[in-house]
């Protein structure tokens, strides 16, 4: 069976577009600049190269794994992930049957991305190394051994069969980072417009707040931003021309295509829509301007790793990169501070 | 049985030491539910267990990271860096005659070193176990169940546990939610309402246990108890229709709307 008037669009996340596309059909239109702000989407991950951890080059990205369970969580919704081997895909058939909703499936999109139609090759711009892992694919139906999902970046939908599929759910490798099946489950109830959005979206702000600035992690949030801030003009210095080569392609790519302009942008415009919901709009504003301006800094300084032009040395340590960091500095705490202190007022 | 308390005993533990012990254990069980495709064409209903630590998460403010992987030496590495962070890491262990999944506990890893012939993993009761063994214990679960939550590590820092939340009144605010969810969701409407549904033993385990819980409640009330019994009868009979489950649903969430109105 395949979903009946899926309508699906398209946008920046997959995990926040899977998100628009699921409310969307439970009746709730809200874009995806909304449901990033309500899923925690306000963060920062910055892991320096280690041969225990999971990569061995710099990276610098907005981290999107705990959106589900965030935005779940903000609205009170039942949310399950599944992590059972669904080797005959009676799980899958189950949700669109019963639920008549896309299932939200984790998949590593190298094992079909050479089977979709032209606007898969999306992924060959990507320059990563390892493979893209943890990536949310809607299926919206099973037919004839076929597996019809939509994915954000294009309007298509695409098709492979089961087998290719099953491939892109469970990838051989060790990492954590593997889909394992992974299926995000929620159950949305009837008249779910009903709910308090004041309380919810000032709960979402708070915790995303409060998580970014706490965070025990120190590859994540407030913790790894200073870590950033503080380590990236040594790392030249540190681990040598041909790890920064590769490193500086690698982040490059992540906060170009993977989290534009560490998705600022989209926080600021959820900022902007909440103002209507919960007043203060002068110090909503203020904040929303910093946003808006640390995302231009963000996408100018992606632009400025990715350029070849420019040798490896300049682009880790210039005066350009130099001036570029102190300004994206400047804005990020600025309006951290500025959301910390309206958030406490709550 | 599963008992929710025993497999989160080593979590607990590092809770209550830190921060004044909360009754948390009695507030583990929850009301998710799933059901199963039987190998006769029949369903079955079971509880749903793999959000028993959200509500530790909501109680605690606390961010428990957990992660699906093989026990292989990138996850021996991953952990060894976790522990060296200052986290508490814990992973699965299941009994030597586990019957069923859940048939485990989270056991706290002290010390994780290297020896000639491999890793060796010692957990704070003092056990110690080789890597490889404990590799290939886990892929035996592994296959048996087929399930990757076999895998399932989780670790976060003890020093951030702050007991911020009253957990009565967080406890019944959250299953209030989530049974809006459960019993007004889609698939009420497009499921067949005289299909029969079998009631796992496992389902009328949890539901009692919740039941007791919300029973001892100071917001619940006489009038409760009534119908809270009605739902427990129909899922005693151990076969339900979906329009009675569906009705079950619905009171269980009418119970708990109205002890959230006591609250406020």
């Amino acid at each position: 069976m395949i979903l009946d008037n899926y309508d699906h669009q398209m946008g920046k996340s997959c995990r926040t577009v899977a998100l628009r596309n699921l409310m969307a059909r439970n009746g709730l239109e809200w874009k995806e600049d909304f449901l990033f702000g309500l899923a925690n989407g306000f963060n920062f991950s910055f892991a320096l190269p280690s041969k225990s951890a999971e990569s061995k080059y710099f990276k610098c990205l907005s981290p999107n794994l705990f959106q589900f369970e965030n935005f779940a969580e903000n609205m009170g919704l039942e949310y399950q992930v599944i992590t059972q081997v669904d080797s005959g895909y009676q799980i899958i058939e189950q949700i669109l049957r019963f639920d008549d909703n896309p299932v939200l499936c984790e998949v590593s999109p190298e094992k079909y991305k050479k089977h979709l139609q032209v606007e898969g090759k999306f992924w060959d711009n990507l320059k990563l190394d390892v493979p893209v892992t943890s990536h949310i694919t809607e299926v919206i139906g099973i037919e004839d051994g076929d597996v019809y999902f939509c994915e954000n970046y294009s309007r298509e939908v695409f098709h492979v069969s089961k087998k290719i599929f099953s491939k892109a759910r469970n990838i051989k490798t060790d990492s954590y980072l593997n889909p394992h099946h992974k299926i995000h489950y929620f159950m949305i109830p009837d008249g779910f417009e009903r709910v308090n959005m004041e309380t919810v979206i000032k709960k979402s702000i708070k915790r995303n707040i409060r998580s970014y600035c706490d965070e025990s992690n120190q590859r994540l949030g407030k913790r790894a931003f200073d870590l950033f801030i503080e380590s990236f003009p040594h790392i030249y210095e540190k681990y040598g021309e041909r790890l920064c080569k590769k490193s500086l392609l690698i982040t490059g790519s992540l906060i170009k295509y993977v989290s534009p302009g560490m998705f600022r942008k989209v926080y600021a415009r959820f900022l902007e829509e909440s103002a209507n919901e919960i007043g203060e709009c002068s110090d909503i504003n203020a904040i929303v301007n910093l946003l808006k301006k640390s995302d231009f800094l963000w996408n100018k300084y992606a632009a400025h790793l990715l350029n070849n032009g420019i040798s490896v040395c300049e682009r880790m340590n210039g005066e350009k990169t130099a001036a570029l960091l102190k300004q994206i500095k400047h804005a990020e705490t600025e309006a951290v501070e500025r959301m910390v202190e309206i958030s406490e007022s709550w | 049985m599963v008992n929710e308390a025993m497999q989160l005993e080593g979590i607990l533990k590092s809770l209550s030491e830190t921060k004044e012990k909360p009754e948390l254990k009695d507030y583990l069980s929850g009301m998710s539910y799933m059901v199963k495709n039987l190998e006769d064409g029949k369903r079955k209903i079971y509880p749903y267990f793999e959000n028993r630590l959200d509500i530790v998460k909501d109680i605690f403010r606390l961010e428990i990271q957990q992660c699906h992987q093989k026990f292989s030496g990138k996850k021996i590495k991953r952990l060894r860096m976790k522990m060296a962070e200052g986290n508490l890491v814990c992973v699965r262990v299941y009994d030597k005659d586990n019957q069923d999944l859940q048939d485990f506990r989270y056991k706290k890893i002290k010390r994780i070193w290297r020896q000639w012939n491999g890793w060796m993993i010692e957990f704070a009761e003092g056990e110690c176990i080789s890597g490889l063994k404990f590799r290939l214990f886990c892929d035996g679960i592994f296959k048996k169940y087929k399930d990757w939550s076999v895998y399932e590590d989780l670790n976060f820092r003890e020093s951030d546990i702050k007991l911020l939340e009253d957990i009565e009144e967080k406890y019944i605010s959250r299953w209030k939610n989530r049974m809006w969810c459960i019993s007004c969701n889609k698939a009420k409407n497009r499921s067949d309402k005289e299909e029969i549904l079998n009631v796992s033993s496992v389902y009328i385990e949890q539901r009692k246990k919740v039941y007791t819980v919300l029973k001892k409640s100071r917001f619940f009330r006489d009038e409760d108890k009534k119908i809270l019994d009605v739902c427990m009868d129909k899922y005693l009979k151990e076969r339900i229709s979906v329009k009675e489950l569906y009705q079950c649903f619905d009171l269980e969430y009418q119970v708990l709307t109205r002890m959230e109105e006591r609250i406020e």
